[in-house]
């Protein structure tokens, strides 16, 4: 609902209402350190009002005011010169001079429809379809270097780390606010997966899993 | 005529004899002239004067648009819609420069100079590439313009008013939006791209305008659901390789109301950091220019039609665009006067405006654009802090600066796109934040690895250590769509009643 730029119906609207309240009110009931930030404050009691006024919530997004950013980085070096500014003055200009038409403008005859070319004819929808780089390296198609592997890999250890350090703040201050210690008594279930090697076992597994991951790749 | 009457006369003589006789009718303006041809039979032709206003009504002036087109699509031999959409572009042209446009005299063939020239620069095309493209063509056969006129073309496109930029050594901006403006929903209006759409009412069902915009004197002022308007979004964000400020604007009511290409840029200006200062030097620029159409309105089709001003952004933009310190300020909503939380010593504050972490139940009392006003004009010599009794947060409601837009609370987008990147990396830290808790720090990394390897080889969307951690749009939907994956993989780490929360939370 937060995408669509068509009109919502009555039930749409009440769906997204109820949605929101149950997913914020669950969260807090079930997590006791989960905060309700200034977002998810809007996301669960003013979205679903100003949906009610304004019929959508996907037209006033800020989707066509970011993609300018990369438009910009792509483009700005076309229009050399002796400032950062008047290069800017460039772009301005230029870019007011090719708004009007668009793309359909550009498109005088009709466009290529897989779907409707009939039997036989290529019309990737699903996942598997090879469209997408992610895809077609896990196809085991080339493409992929391995420095590129290497540095999804670094990426994606970055950002564990980091995601961890955020989740270990906010949880060491909500033990301070609470006045309490970590709970060392949760006792795990017949149905959670749980190793008797422990913590330094789960770790280490998790490591394997990267590793074999990379060979596969 | 003259051929079969003076047969003796060669193809020179001839025209020299039509020329004669044109300019001695020209001059005595005869009431008759009298033709015989050379079957024998004589028509009469008369001249009528027939009056004509130069300023009609709408539904006389439709009759002679209607009119002109069937001509002008007769005499050209093709289509009237054709036809029309160059007389509106002549006619636009003409209005804009200030003089007389110039009627083509021949049947269009080849593509509008003006297109190839925006197609040329909006596709990165270099002029010699594109002449190396008509060349191949056939440089006269193809239609396709020369270099020379293409410069030319460009150049008086940029000097057109919808067009034109300056700089005031800060940034970079449009010199006219409202023109801007209104070419754009005249190309979505000839598109068929311009879609009418109103407010909602308490029923939820649209109010229908059809009052006339009259004009009004505050540019803050909030028109009627029933006068007819336009939607327009104005956002600002920085960003960038190398950082700048990018002001936009764009229609909300039509096709593709995302479309980059169909949202005006409408300045740049460079900056490190989007505080205070810098929004201040930009609101002076941008804020006259957006209120003359907010006081005086767009031409909409010959009408003039009400800009509702709709507020684009990012929480910081905003917050620091309305006067507010940001998300960290104790009442941080854009909307209501919710607290941040409960503490020891704002207890009553918090049962009177409310309190945030009280989910869906937090309801604060409404912002209004007349207490925007009040503390505009309160903190037009200096911010809160700088007066000598400093207001207390009940008068205030944490607005602590001069407001730069004064603008209708309700009239502020929700950010739909931060909202949705928001709150999925706040789903998938929360996990790594449950496994923290219940297990410790070192089971909390082996999940938070795991799910990398999840989102990447599971979801598709590859974690990136970059602002902080954040995913694109696009990953975020597609994270949301195979979110059973992580929810899955949160299962193996987490208690039974967490992960069970979890999936409720996610399912929604």
């Amino acid at each position: 609902m937060l995408t669509l730029t068509r009109d919502s119906s009555e039930d749409e609207a009440a769906a997204l209402r109820a949605g929101t309240a149950r997913f914020v009110d669950g969260l807090c009931a079930a997590f006791p350190w989960f905060t309700v930030t200034p977002k998810l404050h809007t996301l669960c009691c003013h979205a679903p009002d100003l949906l009610d006024l304004f019929g959508s919530l996907g037209r006033y997004s800020e989707l066509g005011l970011e993609s300018w950013h990369g438009h910009f980085n792509q483009n700005a070096a076309h229009h050399a010169s002796d400032s950062f500014l008047s290069s800017c003055l460039s772009y301005v200009k230029r870019s007011a001079v090719t708004r009007a038409p668009g793309n359909d403008a550009y498109n005088r005859g009709l466009k290529r429809s897989p779907s409707k070319a009939g039997p036989g004819a290529r019309d990737a929808k699903s996942q598997k379809d090879k469209r997408t780089k992610t895809w077609k390296s896990q196809a085991g198609a080339a493409g992929v270097s391995a420095s590129c592997l290497l540095r999804q890999s670094k990426d994606r250890c970055k950002w564990a780390s980091d995601n961890l350090a955020a989740a270990a703040t906010r949880i060491e201050s909500h033990w301070n606010r609470e006045q309490e210690g970590p709970p060392n008594t949760h006792v795990p279930g017949e149905d959670e997966t749980w190793d008797g090697a422990g913590e330094f076992g789960e770790l280490l597994e998790a490591k394997t899993a990267c590793l074999l991951a990379l060979m596969e790749e | 005529m003259l051929h079969t009457t003076y047969g003796a006369l060669d193809g020179p003589l001839l025209a020299h004899v039509d020329l004669l006789v044109s300019r001695h009718l020209a001059a005595i303006r005869p009431e008759d002239i009298v033709a015989t041809f050379a079957n024998g039979k004589k028509r009469t032709y008369r001249r009528v004067i027939e009056p004509r206003k130069e300023d009609v009504g709408p539904r006389h002036a439709r009759r002679r648009h209607a009119q002109a087109k069937e001509e002008v699509a007769r005499i050209f031999r093709v289509d009237p819609g054709f036809a029309s959409a160059v007389m509106d572009d002549v006619c636009r042209l003409a209005r804009a420069s200030g003089g007389v446009a110039l009627a083509p005299t021949a049947a269009v063939s080849a593509l509008p100079q003006r297109l190839q020239a925006q197609f040329m620069v909006d596709n990165n095309v270099s002029k010699a590439t594109f002449q190396r493209f008509r060349r191949l063509l056939g440089p006269r056969e193809c239609g396709l313009a020369t270099a020379q006129q293409l410069r030319a073309e460009l150049r008086s496109a940029s000097e057109e008013e919808n067009n034109k930029a300056t700089t005031n050594g800060d940034g970079v901006y449009l010199i006219s939006p409202r023109a801007a403006v209104e070419v754009l929903i005249f190309y979505l209006r000839r598109k068929n791209q311009f879609i009418e759409r109103g407010l909602r009412g308490a029923d939820v069902r649209a109010v229908a305008a059809t009052l006339p915009f009259v004009g009004q004197t505050s540019a803050s002022a909030l028109h009627s659901s029933a006068v007819q308007d336009v939607h327009i979004c104005f956002g600002l964000d920085k960003g960038g390789l190398i950082s700048s400020c990018k002001a936009v604007l764009s229609c909300a009511i039509q096709l593709n109301p995302t479309s980059r290409g169909h949202s005006i840029l409408y300045g740049v200006f460079l900056c490190k950091k989007d505080d205070r200062e810098a929004l201040a030097r930009m609101a002076d620029v941008y804020v006259p220019d957006l209120d003359t159409p907010r006081t005086g309105g767009v031409d909409v089709g010959g009408h003039q039609r009400a800009v509702r001003l709709i507020l684009i952004g990012d929480y910081s933009f905003m917050t620091t665009w309305v006067g507010q310190k940001g998300a960290s300020s104790r009442m941080p909503c854009l909307w209501c006067t919710v607290l941040r939380r409960r503490t020891h010593g704002n207890g009553l504050l918090v049962d009177q405006w409310g309190d945030m972490q009280d989910g869906s139940r937090a309801r604060g009392v409404s912002r209004c654009r007349e207490h925007s006003q009040q503390m505009a004009a309160a903190f037009a010599a200096g911010d809160n802090a700088r007066r000598a009794t400093p207001m207390p947060l009940e008068e205030h409601f944490s607005i602590e600066r001069r407001s730069l837009l004064i603008i209708e609370p309700s009239h502020i987008s929700p950010m739909p796109l931060h909202l949705t990147l928001g709150v999925t990396g706040a789903i998938l830290r929360l996990g790594i934040e449950a496994v923290y808790f219940h297990h410790g720090p070192a089971r909390a990394s082996a999940y938070a690895m795991n799910l990398t390897l999840a989102l990447r080889f599971a979801v598709g969307a590859t974690p990136k250590p970059y602002f902080g951690g954040a995913f694109e749009g696009r990953q975020c939907q597609l994270i949301a769509r195979r979110l059973s994956a992580v929810i899955d993989l949160f299962e193996t780490h987490a208690p039974a009643a967490d992960a069970a929360a979890y999936r409720a939370a996610c399912d929604t």
